[in-house]
């Protein structure tokens, strides 16, 4: 790096930042289907991503202009895949190779906004392209090898019984486990001086099991772990508890009625809530988003403004790895450009009081919080990291589906909706279609108003529009649930949680959910019963 | 649009693990749901299957893959993939007569094959395939049979293709065990790749190790069941540099054999690396042609394998249903009307020996033993005499009443080019320049050494008046088509080379030492990619050479 920098800055447009990033991933992943391994892999590898900034911290590169015009076709370049054994030569190779495209790539890119940006007005308030932060040093103990901790002869015995249980309903299409171990070591370095290296070990098991209907359509449902070693994923007792469990509900969802389009109460489970908060709310308080004018920028300007209900506190803590003992996987010590992580109460009473920073500032915000997070290979922006909804009046689950109840009956309504499970969602909040959302519950419930029994249905998915639907959030339970998943966006996929609790929401809307036409086999699955 | 999802499954790394297999249980999985769904499918108002394959492939991919000393990749990757057909119809008219697309929408029930010799997981896969292949035969089949019910006519006038009826064999070859010396090969290449440091003005270069164990599975209705080994092991070494010009030079050598074992020795490979590390130290001061050239030139070794690539090693029948899209090569299409006429030079003989397994005392890889349905090809095949196309590699799909299934549905496997009345390489130089200084050219072209990815090639100069060479910049040869073919000369001897088809699949090919062409063409190689040629930071190779 001190060769390129002194180099480049030599050059007639000179580099004022670099940045270097790799991921020296070890990695491990199983999967089976209905008793039988169908994928094995096990490897390692070495990832570079880095950055080279041309201009200078007021105005770079990266300067946001409207792309129209801008006779620029740049894009990616700062990838390369390095060696894994430690060969000097190779890997400086490569990162020469890499930063050279990167170079060029940014100065085209400079080139074409210095000239956009003489020919447009000037912003009222002038705004850094890239912060500048405090130089880190910050170096973790070395990972150990994946193969002490995971020992693929018992993980294979695993997944194969846990997926065999599918076995057990003959309906059942697709009975899949798959377990996927990474130890990561993430090392990062950049010309201001900043040094980190951190570990991110990281275990997912998923267990996911579609069914078909008797009219053709294909439900699916699914379960996931999560864990930072493989010893601490559940036992075996839980997890084919849980598999028999889903497979029991498959077998009772093969039956259950298709919901009708629907507007009105509904109380939306802890895990489904954390999933509406980080569709509804989360992507609309990152910050570098708010740049760039073809967002919908719902928040840009309700800093200190009422936003949500006055109980409720919204904090992303990317600190913590645990809360409330769930465990969480949106956690760092240090974010993907060096900045350290930092607890950050987006949300106090209501009030809106900042947004999620990378080194990309806005107006009244000049510096990160250290949420400028990516993918491998991937340039980092402001992303969410474990999100904390809080409330300040908690309510007990009953007392929730008697407000359900009586709200339904104030709106005439036969039934409100309960939403148990969620499997994900999106949301779009550009300005050129509609700022909406779309959750893909697995699990849902007509709560009727006469006391009849909860009513299991299917084909439906959550939708709204963000703004009408922080309205209609009316109560927040004493609950808390936890989803742990992936959001993708700009940056790629990054590890997230959402911890909520459970929600009663006075307006809802649901929309059929697509529907597959499957024929039923015409000869029945070979191996009838469990092996 | 951003979205939040339970568990991305990734499948971005690669296996390494090679479990013990119980061939029977394969077989026996696959005889066993064979029988299954030949006696009990049924599909409400559609017609049964007269025609059930099973294919299961098992392969093992060991790749090694090394840059400037350091390793980038090591690891041996296990699939097993399925292929199941199913004909609905008869073989005269079937569910495939109709259509040139003959493949089956994927299902969202599938089931993949299980890596393990899993019995019930084996027949489980082949169950999802089968129901779905089946339903869309089926379903096809009965389209088929209004659309001739519409068209009013016999069978016999409509243009239709026939499936072939082949006798069944039960062909068992015994399956090798191979023990790898992965750390050996890894070694191996990473002082091979640590050579390409010593050239200041590299852009980019690697070495590849990697030996494929495949096992091909097959069972059908006829009653044809196969147990064919295969393997392959390939070396390749590829680099690039920038010229004296700013344009891109690419060198490579590729080396095939069966088995690791049958590669070069290493002293081999070291050899064949520091050639190209001397041949791109010494390029990047090469001249470009400056021109666009039309005129004889004279391909001697590797080369002349890429002279018949696009032309007599393509002879397939693509057998599509005129007015229809059709992905086969123009030279297949192109083909098929021109049996029994001149279709080359008259002193050119192709002959297909799939069976061929040495030439010369050497071991010849690519041989065919049975072809991926189910049949196996001859001992030899004319496809070309003295000039005349004989006939087309044909799978079971026919067109044409006198085509027959000859067991070439992968390929040729082994093919011998034959030339009369050959000319040593010497006289066949002096040719060229004769012909050169016939049509007025300054100079003529010779292409040796070796092919080069992107389509370059090894090109030297030919002055006409002294005869003197001088080596140009890599350029681009315009691909040989059959009537480039009409006016050639060549040597009798011949020499064994390979033409990969695709990655698993290599053509033998026994052909000419050197082949002069009277008529081709050449042009200066363009990168369309290339950058503005300014180095902003020095290559941290600079001032290594030694």
């Amino acid at each position: 790096m001190a060769r390129e920098m002194e180099q480049l800055k030599k050059a007639p447009v000179p580099s004022y930042y670099i940045d270097y990033h790799v991921d020296d991933i070890q990695f491990a992943n199983l999967t089976a289907s209905f008793g039988s391994i169908i994928e094995q892999n096990q490897d390692r590898s070495r990832i570079l991503s880095l950055r080279v900034k041309v201009g200078d911290y007021a105005f770079d590169d990266s300067h946001p202009v409207a792309q129209r015009s801008m006779g620029y076709r740049g894009g990616g370049a700062g990838q390369a895949i390095l060696p894994v054994d430690n060969d000097a030569t190779a890997i400086a190779f490569q990162i020469w190779k890499t930063a050279e495209n990167k170079y060029e790539d940014a100065l085209e890119r400079y080139k074409a906004v210095k000239n956009i940006s003489e020919r447009e007005s000037k912003p009222a308030v002038a705004v850094n392209d890239f912060s500048t932060e405090p130089v880190e040093t910050y170096i973790e103990p070395p990972l150990k090898n994946l193969q002490e901790d995971f020992d693929t002869a018992v993980w294979k015995k695993k997944v194969k019984k846990y997926s065999a249980i599918f076995l057990r309903d003959k309906n059942i299409m697709q009975g899949i486990v798959n377990i996927r171990a990474t130890y990561e070591r993430k090392y990062f370095i950049s010309s201001e001086g900043t040094v980190i290296v951190q570990n991110v070990p990281a275990i997912y098991m998923s267990v996911n099991g579609s069914i078909r209907a008797d009219d053709g359509d294909i439900i699916p449902l699914s379960k996931s772990y999560y864990a930072t070693r493989p010893q601490d994923l559940p036992g075996d007792d839980v997890v084919v508890a849980d598999v028999a469990k889903l497979v029991d509900r498959l077998g009772k969802l093969r039956t259950a009625p298709l919901a009708e389009p629907y507007s009105g109460p509904a109380i939306l489970m802890a895990e489904t809530s954390g999933v509406f908060f980080h569709e509804i709310f989360g992507h609309r308080i990152e910050g570098h988003r708010l740049k760039n004018e073809y967002d919908g920028q719902t928040f840009k300007s309700r800093i200190n403004q009422t936003v949500l209900p006055k109980t409720l506190n919204v904090i992303f803590d990317p600190t913590l790895s645990t809360y409330k003992n769930f465990r969480l996987n949106g956690r760092y010590a240090y974010d993907d450009e060096g900045v350290k992580a930092r607890r950050v109460a987006i949300v106090e009473k209501g009030v809106l009081k900042t947004f999620l920073m990378s080194r990309s500032p806005l107006e009244n915000i000049s510096n990160s919080n250290g949420h400028g997070r990516a993918s491998v290979g991937a340039e980092p922006v402001s992303r969410q990291s474990n999100l904390i909804v809080e409330t300040s009046k908690p309510v007990k689950f009953q007392d929730l589906r008697k407000q359900l109840i009586k709200e339904c009956q104030k709106q005439g309504k036969e039934y409100g909706y309960l939403f148990k499970e969620v499997v994900g969602g999106f949301t779009t909040t550009d300005r050129y279609n509609p700022n909406a959302f779309n959750i893909f519950p697995t699990e849902v419930y007509r709560v009727y108003v006469n006391g009849k029994p909860d009513e299991l249905v299917r084909g439906v998915d959550l939708i709204g529009t963000p703004l009408a639907m922080f309205a209609e959030i009316t109560a927040a339970g004493d609950d808390a649930g936890v989803f742990i998943g992936f959001c993708g966006a700009e940056s790629g996929n990054v590890p997230v949680s959402a911890v909520a609790p459970s929600l009663f929401v006075r307006r809802i809307e649901t929309q059929k959910k697509p529907k597959q036409h499957e024929e039923a086999t015409l000869l029945s699955r070979p191996a009838p019963t469990e092996q | 649009m951003k979205k939040i999802i339970a568990i991305v499954i990734s499948t971005l790394l690669l296996p390494a693990i090679v479990s013990a297999q119980d061939d029977n249980v394969i077989l026996r999985a696959m005889k066993d749901e064979l029988v299954r769904s030949t006696n009990e499918l049924k599909y409400e108002n559609h017609d049964k299957p007269f025609y059930i394959s099973y294919t299961i492939d098992d392969a093992s991919i060991f790749s090694v893959y090394s840059s400037l000393g350091g390793l980038f990749g090591s690891r041996d990757l296990k699939t097993r993939d399925k292929n199941v057909r199913i004909l609905v119809g008869d073989y005269e008219f079937n569910d495939e007569s109709l259509d040139n697309n003959t493949f089956s929408d994927p299902s969202a029930l599938d089931i993949e094959m299980p890596l393990e010799d899993d019995y019930y997981g084996i027949r489980r896969a082949l169950w999802t395939s089968t129901d779905n292949v089946y339903k869309g035969a089926a379903q096809k089949f009965k389209k088929h049979q209004a659309t001739l019910k519409e068209k009013n006519k016999p069978l016999a006038e409509l243009p239709h293709r026939t499936f072939a009826k082949i006798p069944p064999h039960q062909t068992h070859l015994p399956i090798p065990q191979y023990n790898i010396d992965r750390k050996k090969w890894e070694d191996y290449c990473k002082e091979l790749s640590s050579y390409f440091k010593e050239i200041e003005a590299l852009e980019a270069s690697s070495v590849f190790v990697t030996f494929t164990r495949t096992v091909r599975y097959f069972v059908n209705t006829e009653g044809t069941t196969a147990i064919i080994p295969e393997t392959l092991a390939a070396f390749h070494c590829n680099a690039q540099v920038k010229g004296s010009d700013g344009s891109a030079i690419n060198a490579q050598a590729t080396r095939y054999a069966r088995t690791l074992d049958e590669l070069p020795s290493f002293p081999e490979l070291q050899k064949e690396v520091r050639d190209i590390v001397n041949k791109l130290k010494n390029s990047t001061q090469t001249k470009p042609l400056e021109d666009e050239y039309t005129g004889p030139v004279l391909f001697i070794g590797e080369p002349v394998v890429n002279v018949f690539a696009s032309t007599v090693f393509s002879l397939n029948a693509s057998n599509a249903l005129q007015g229809q899209d059709s992905y086969s090569s123009e030279g297949g299409l192109g083909a098929e009307n021109k049996v029994g006429k001149s279709y080359v030079d008259a002193s050119i003989t192709v002959k297909a020996t799939p069976g061929l397994k040495t030439f010369q005392g050497k071991p010849v890889i690519g041989n065919i033993v049975m072809d991926a349905e189910g049949v196996k090809p001859p001992e030899e095949v004319i496809l070309i005499e003295k000039g005349i196309l004989k006939t087309l590699m044909n799978d079971r799909s026919l067109l044409k009443g006198d085509q027959v299934a000859n067991g070439f549905n992968d390929g040729p496997g082994v093919v011998q080019i034959g030339i009369d009345n050959g000319i040593p390489v010497a006289e066949l130089k002096e040719k060229l320049i004769a012909t050169a200084k016939a049509e007025g050219l300054d100079y003529a072209l010779i292409v040796r050494g070796k092919a080069s990815p992107m389509g370059q090639t090894e090109i030297y100069k030919v002055d006409v008046a002294t005869g003197n060479e001088e080596q140009l910049s890599p350029a681009r040869l315009k691909q040989i088509q059959p009537k480039d073919l009409r006016r050639l000369t060549a040597t009798a001897t011949q020499a064994l080379q390979y033409l990969p088809l695709s990655r698993n699949n290599i053509v033998s090919a026994i052909v000419p030492e050197a082949v002069l062409i009277e008529e081709a063409e050449v042009a200066p190689f363009k990168n369309s990619f290339q950058k503005d040629d300014i180095e902003y930071v020095t290559s941290p190779l600079k001032g290594s050479s030694k």
